[in-house]
């Protein structure tokens, strides 16, 4: 006798709200799944599971690594923050690239998390690239290039849909270019429009 | 062909899964071994089943380790998402505990197989054949649909007598170490002791309260032995036993002697071993034993914490004076240690710190990691914490914070500082044990190519990394302590570039070492070279057929 379960087994993310074991374990098969089949975006790195160092035998008793996937955050996204921001290329304006850091150590340091969607005003994506690394040690870390549409000085704003399982939320970050050539161009969290807020 | 599939963690041979294989076999059962070591194995393992030609009709997932829980859960999920239609059940240690969670949150399970299950898988692969009701049977956990779909417990099964148990399957080529091949054996079951924090512990107690361990003769002991030598050419048996020893010395001395007459006996030769002890079960006669007639060239001591807190908070039954006689007995018959600390456990003080990091300075000569305490079902210490209104997250992933906000700050910088020296791939933490251990291999089967400079410079080498995360340690308590001036990311910004360049150069020097002991040994690889890759080939062949 065949088994037919779906959709119960493996429902579509939703967004919002803390996410149960069946809901994250359902996830995970997903993003599994998605990856064997070829499909998804980046299969990767975000959905690898922490690996205990020390197999095989050259270890006798491993200690386990602590948890560190953001689905075990009740409020996932909070730790995501602008890193580095700086211009790259030679073409005029000059593509600014913006990374987007989870805090720099651990517990706070989680992975798991996969940008869904970004949205510039005054430039054009050029590029998302997910750069975490995942097992111990890992940290997440996005780097998104922008192609400005005039030259410094002035500001970007960046909408970022962030997800985390089927939790999901969306940041709103401020690049501004200074007068001074040599000044440093720098990045923050600014609150999003009543409208446009987090889901 | 009516099958079995069995996936678990094949790092090592695994032995749960081995013993159920051989159980299976025995009662006409074929069963195919499917290695689930990370998400890599995920296609593998999938396809193995239900691109089969004749898909097994049932599939048994070892769940021993809790942190890795929802990886085999996606699996069950994923399966039924593919139209597998077969029976799915899992068992180990933390299916054993979160049996009724587990089946309430996850249909994609049809059955919990609670405790040692060689008979309880073999009766309901039996009934599933037949098509007998199997939820009355032994250590089976199903769904009461009577009952809102509740769990429903039979009763626990007896437990198995280990010397009528069949050896486990040993299919497969072994791990090597300089050609020289490893496999693990068990000659017990169980741990005498009862720490809180100890999922095997409270395994063990649920079946034989109070006593908690059950022992192999040792004749039939060194008869696996001699076999495996014999047919697989196994020459460093790694015993498994969650405790090699007995709470008696006089009785473990004994034993051992036994043992050794045993594997004598039965014309074991050429052979090493490695095993796991309590701070308390090593004492000089026992221990001169265990090097001179078993050929131990390397033991895992479970110093765990040398604090007077952590020893009552994680219910040691030691003193720290008995760790410090482990490392000196040690010493004094030349025996390779290692050893884990508990660094972080949920009562832990400013005090337990500095203590655990003066042993750590102590015992310097013997590699170690560190780590936080985790909280494992069934455990006294996570009913507890449930008690205390500390757990947060939920059964697949308890998390907590610390009870001194000063020691979870001091948790989190420490963290950041040491999760790659820790927990990282090819963790140094860990591989330069391996280092160690390629050193105890040419000492004890090359003595031509034994150099003691060579030796001696291992050594130093993992005293200077332990060193090292000693004296890091104590900035960040020094830090914490002090109010330091420097912001807690810089300062790990600091350390950890700090640390990592230390790595670097460690690392440099320990391949050095290895390859220094690989060319005057000759043959084979050293396990340094392995690393946190790969260490047998059957990691490597996805599925191990065994038939009856």
């Amino acid at each position: 006798m065949k088994k037919t379960l779906l959709p119960e087994f493996l429902p579509a993310p939703i967004r919002g709200g803390a996410q149960s074991p069946r809901e994250r374990v359902a996830e995970r098969a997903r993003l599994l799944l998605e990856r064997l089949r070829g499909l998804g975006p980046a299969a990767g790195a975000a959905i690898l599971s922490l690996q205990c160092s020390g197999s095989g035998y050259t270890v006798v008793d491993p200690i386990p690594p602590p948890p560190m996937q953001c689905t075990s955050e009740p409020i996932p996204f909070e730790g995501i923050h602008p890193g580095q921001v700086y211009e790259t290329g030679t073409t005029l304006p000059r593509p600014v690239v913006m990374a987007l850091v989870t805090s720099g150590y651990p517990p706070s340091n989680f992975v798991g998390y996969r940008i869904d969607a970004v949205r510039v005003t005054g430039g054009t994506l050029v590029s998302v690239e997910d750069l975490s690394q995942t097992g111990g040690g890992g940290r997440t870390e996005f780097q998104i290039t922008i192609a400005r549409d005039s030259g410094p000085p002035g500001t970007l704003f960046v909408d970022v849909d962030f997800a985390c399982g089927p939790a999901a939320a969306t940041k709103r970050y401020s690049i501004m270019f200074p007068t001074d050539p040599n000044g440093p161009i720098t990045a923050v969290e600014i609150p999003l429009p009543v409208d446009g807020g987090t889901d | 062909m009516r099958w079995v599939a069995l996936v678990g963690p094949e790092l090592e041979e695994n032995l749960s899964l081995r013993y159920l294989a051989a159980s299976l076999a025995a009662a006409g059962f074929q069963s195919r071994i499917l290695a689930y070591n990370s998400d890599a194995d995920f296609g593998s393992v999938l396809t193995a089943i239900t691109a089969a030609d004749e898909p097994p009709f049932a599939v048994g997932l070892s769940m021993a380790f809790q942190w890795r829980a929802p990886d085999f859960l996606a699996l069950a999920v994923a399966l039924r998402e593919e139209g597998y239609g077969g029976h799915i059940t899992a068992g180990g240690h933390f299916a054993t505990f979160a049996a009724a969670e587990l089946l309430r949150d996850f249909p994609a399970l049809d059955s919990i197989c609670r405790q040692e299950s060689e008979a309880t898988v073999v009766a309901l692969c039996q009934s599933l054949v037949d098509g007998r009701p199997w939820h009355d049977l032994p250590g089976m956990v199903s769904r009461d649909d009577s009952n809102g779909g509740g769990a429903r417990f039979s009763e626990l099964p007896a437990m198995p007598d280990l010397q009528a148990l069949p050896w486990p399957v040993r299919t497969g080529e072994p791990a090597r170490c300089f050609d020289h091949a490893i496999a693990p054996i068990v000659s017990s079951r169980g741990c005498y002791a009862n720490c809180t924090f100890c999922c095997i512990a409270a395994w063990h107690e649920q079946t034989q309260p109070g006593k908690r361990y059950r022992l192999r003769e040792p004749g039939d002991v060194a008869a696996e032995m001699a076999a495996m030598q014999r047919e697989r050419g196994i020459q460093v048996f790694v015993f498994h036993d969650d405790n090699f020893f007995i709470p008696n010395h006089g009785k473990s001395l004994a034993r051992l002697n036994a043992l050794a007459d045993a594997i004598e006996a039965a014309g074991v030769r050429d052979f090493a071993t490695v095993v796991k002890a309590r701070p308390g079960d090593v004492t000089p006669a026992v221990f001169k034993v265990l090097v001179e007639r078993l050929g131990c060239i390397r033991c895992y001591v479970g110093i765990e914490t040398d604090a007077d807190q952590g020893l009552i908070t994680l219910r040691r039954w030691g003193q720290s004076s008995q760790n410090h006689r482990a490392i000196e007995v040690a010493r004094s018959l030349g025996l390779f240690v290692c050893f884990n600390m508990l660094m972080f456990d949920p009562d832990t003080t400013l005090d337990s710190v500095r203590k655990n990091l003066d042993f750590i300075e102590y015992a310097a000569d013997y590699p170690f990691n560190f780590g936080r305490v985790e909280l494992y079902a069934g455990t006294p210490l996570l009913a507890r914490m449930l008690a205390e209104g500390r757990c947060s997250g939920d059964y697949l992933q308890w998390d907590y914070r610390l009870k001194d906000p000063d020691i979870q700050r001091f948790y989190e910088l420490a963290m950041g500082c040491f999760m790659p020296r820790n927990f990282g791939e090819d963790a140094l933490a860990n591989t330069i044990q391996g280092m160690r251990f390629d050193l105890e291999v040419a000492r004890r089967f090359h003595p031509e190519a034994h150099d003691r400079r060579l030796y001696q410079a291992g050594t130093a080498l993992s005293r200077r990394l332990s060193l090292d995360s000693v004296a890091t340690l104590r900035v960040l308590v020094d830090h914490v302590t002090s109010g330091g001036a420097e912001n807690d990311a810089a300062l790990v910004a600091r350390l950890a570039a700090r640390a990592r360049a230390v790595e670097a150069a460690v690392r440099g020097e320990m391949m050095e070492i290895a390859a220094e002991l690989h060319a005057r040994v000759g043959r084979g690889v050293p396990l340094t070279y392995v690393g946190d890759r790969v260490a047998t080939p059957l990691q490597r062949a996805v599925a191990t057929a065994v038939s009856p």
